[in-house]
């Protein structure tokens, strides 16, 4: 018995050391490099300069500018893929039955399609329709590769639904917005929350379609960075690295905390919040 | 209100929650994917080419740079998928025993570069594997190798290995978290029953763990393919010039200023979205489709 304890405690300091190698080890170098002033081959440590972060994080610089835009447009992104994709998600999981598996399909093909054909064809068509160079466009294409994110975990929320839950509450005699309010909108709540951060991931991350749609005159963070990258200026490469991870990485240990907090509030929670948490962890994944 | 609706009303209603999204994903990407066609067949009417013709496709199957490129994105895809998909295992059955309460910290590494983006990624392959990264550094220091062009060549190479590696780091994750799920789910019972009944631990995973996880596995798998196939960040980053993927021989041609590109552009880009539809019918058999064929019939 005593035996099989230490041989479990050794391998899950294996499993650790293992998982900090794989995951972690790529950023330290975007890190050392975001710090370097010159950092010439042999040496194992870069000397220390602020410059690239006194940059990125300066009021006058482009770095302000591409930072207010990719937020905008994630922001945007983010809210109007939730507000697209609840009604369509709803309407496929509770009352859809004769075409569901195809519309649901047409409405996460984009999940699946190869990036480089969808900013090709998207760009193609705006530029008939006259969105192209357009903020209106680029966040229409954004929308076009979250609206299916967003589709496809909240039907995997409706799928597991039960609708009696609202028929009881209207049989009780409330309204249709408090129904949705009361019943629906807490249980939806998890889903919803992932749905709105990887929509604005989503965005956030787009390089080639705002390239062709926005045709260079909107400046977004991965923009200068593809710039940067091929000034070859490692330092600022570095450091707009640093500040293009920052929000995945806060979405991350922001929601390992919801998870947590969830575990120990979970008594008191009411029994049918228990029943989604499956669906919710296994619709956490695809994301690119 | 929607309770008490009649027929017409109902249908209308569904319409009027499904309509926005249709119009915005499924009417945008297929009307781009017939400009896409349209244009691949060499009808360009701003040039002055309204008559359709197949020139575009026949002069790409005669082309060895588009055989080339054609398997160097395949092998790519499949060697990165299968690898990732390997380590995915191992990775979901070591975790497995962990709960998340005990292995919190696991759990919060594993999802840790899920939403990365790909490019940072890449970048950061570079700057610790290129011949003056990181590695090579630590190579010279343990008196390995004199100078930097000593070191192997594993990013900007004739192999693609480092577009591999940065796609095996970011997919690992990916596929352990979704096998992971079935795993730590409805499956231990009928692993603890197969116990009762004698079998051993192969016997077990064989029959059980395996069977049961396929689907989720497949499902991911092609997810992964389809991904990498297509992607233009990573080998724009990772690849060598002289042997360019298929996505970066499309955004060539695309961006080459003389239109009489375009067609070919297009033709490359249609043969990309031939294959990535052929695996979206995989999926739906294999992975979505299985498994809910699986949960009807249980």
């Amino acid at each position: 018995m005593r035996q099989n304890s230490i041989r479990h405690r050794k391998s899950f300091i294996v499993w650790h050391a293992i998982l900090i190698v794989l995951f972690f080890v790529p950023f330290i170098p975007l890190l050392a490099w975001s710090l370097a002033k010159g950092w010439r081959f042999p040496d194992l440590l870069p000397t220390v300069s602020w410059r690239a972060w006194h940059y990125v994080l300066s009021p006058h610089s482009q770095v302000k500018d591409a930072i207010i835009h990719s937020l905008g447009l994630a922001a945007a992104t983010s809210l109007l893929a939730a507000l697209i994709a609840y009604p369509a998600a709803r309407a496929l999981g509770l009352y859809v039955k004769r075409w569901g598996k195809t519309i649901r399909l047409l409405l996460i093909a984009p999940l699946l399609l190869p990036g480089i054909s969808i900013a090709i064809g998207v760009h193609v068509l705006f530029l008939k329709l006259g969105l192209a160079d357009r903020w209106l466009g680029v966040l229409l294409s954004h929308l076009i590769q979250a609206i299916p994110y967003a589709v496809y975990l909240m039907h995997g929320f409706y799928a597991g639904y039960d609708i009696g839950y609202e028929k009881q509450v209207r049989l009780l005699g409330a309204n249709r917005l408090q129904t949705f309010y009361f019943v629906e909108l807490p249980l939806l709540r998890p889903v919803l929350s992932l749905s709105l951060l990887f929509s604005f991931l989503i965005s956030w991350s787009q390089y080639l379609v705002t390239v062709f749609v926005g045709g260079g005159n909107l400046v977004t963070v991965p923009m200068l960075l593809f710039s940067s990258l091929a000034s070859g200026d490692n330092s600022l490469v570095g450091a707009l690295c640093m500040l293009f991870v920052m929000p995945a990485l806060l979405i991350v240990i922001f929601s390992a905390m919801a998870l947590k907090k969830d575990r120990y509030d979970g008594s008191y929670n009411g029994t049918c919040n228990g029943s989604f948490d499956g669906k919710e962890a296994g619709g956490a994944e695809p994301i690119h | 209100m929607y309770y008490s609706a009649s027929k017409p009303v109902k249908r209308i209603l569904l319409s009027l929650m499904l309509v926005p999204a249709l119009l915005l994903v499924a009417g945008t990407f297929l009307a781009g994917l017939f400009i896409t066609g349209e244009q691949s067949l060499d009808y360009f009417p701003l040039i002055g080419k309204t008559t359709l013709s197949l020139h575009a496709y026949s002069a790409l199957f005669h082309s060895s740079v588009f055989y080339r490129s054609l398997l160097f994105s395949l092998g790519i895809s499949l060697a990165s998928t299968v690898i990732a998909a390997l380590f995915a295992l191992i990775l979901a059955q070591g975790l497995r025993r962990y709960s998340s309460k005990q292995g919190g910290w696991l759990h919060f590494m594993l999802q840790f570069n899920l939403p990365v983006p790909h490019v940072v990624g890449a970048i950061s392959l570079v700057l610790l594997l290129g011949q003056s990264g990181l590695i090579s550094r630590l190579a010279y220091a343990a008196g390995l190798i004199q100078q930097p062009s000593q070191f192997p060549i594993l990013i900007l190479d004739q192999a693609g290995i480092g577009i591999m590696l940065e796609y095996v780091w970011k997919e690992v994750p990916f596929i352990a978290v979704s096998v992971l799920s079935i795993l730590k789910s409805w499956i231990v019972p009928y692993e603890k029953q197969l116990q009762l009944l004698g079998a051993n631990a192969w016997q077990r995973w064989r029959l059980v763990t395996l069977p049961f996880m396929l689907p989720s596995l497949t499902a991911s798998s092609i997810i992964v393919f389809a991904y990498t196939f297509g992607s233009f960040e990573v080998p724009y980053v990772l690849g060598s010039v002289s042997k360019p993927t298929l996505p970066i021989l499309a955004y060539q041609a695309y961006l080459n200023p003389d239109l009489t590109h375009r067609s070919e552009a297009m033709a490359i880009n249609g043969v990309i979205t031939i294959i990535s539809l052929l695996l979206i019918v995989l999926y739906m058999r294999w992975g979505e489709g299985y498994a809910t064929k699986q949960h009807s019939s249980s």
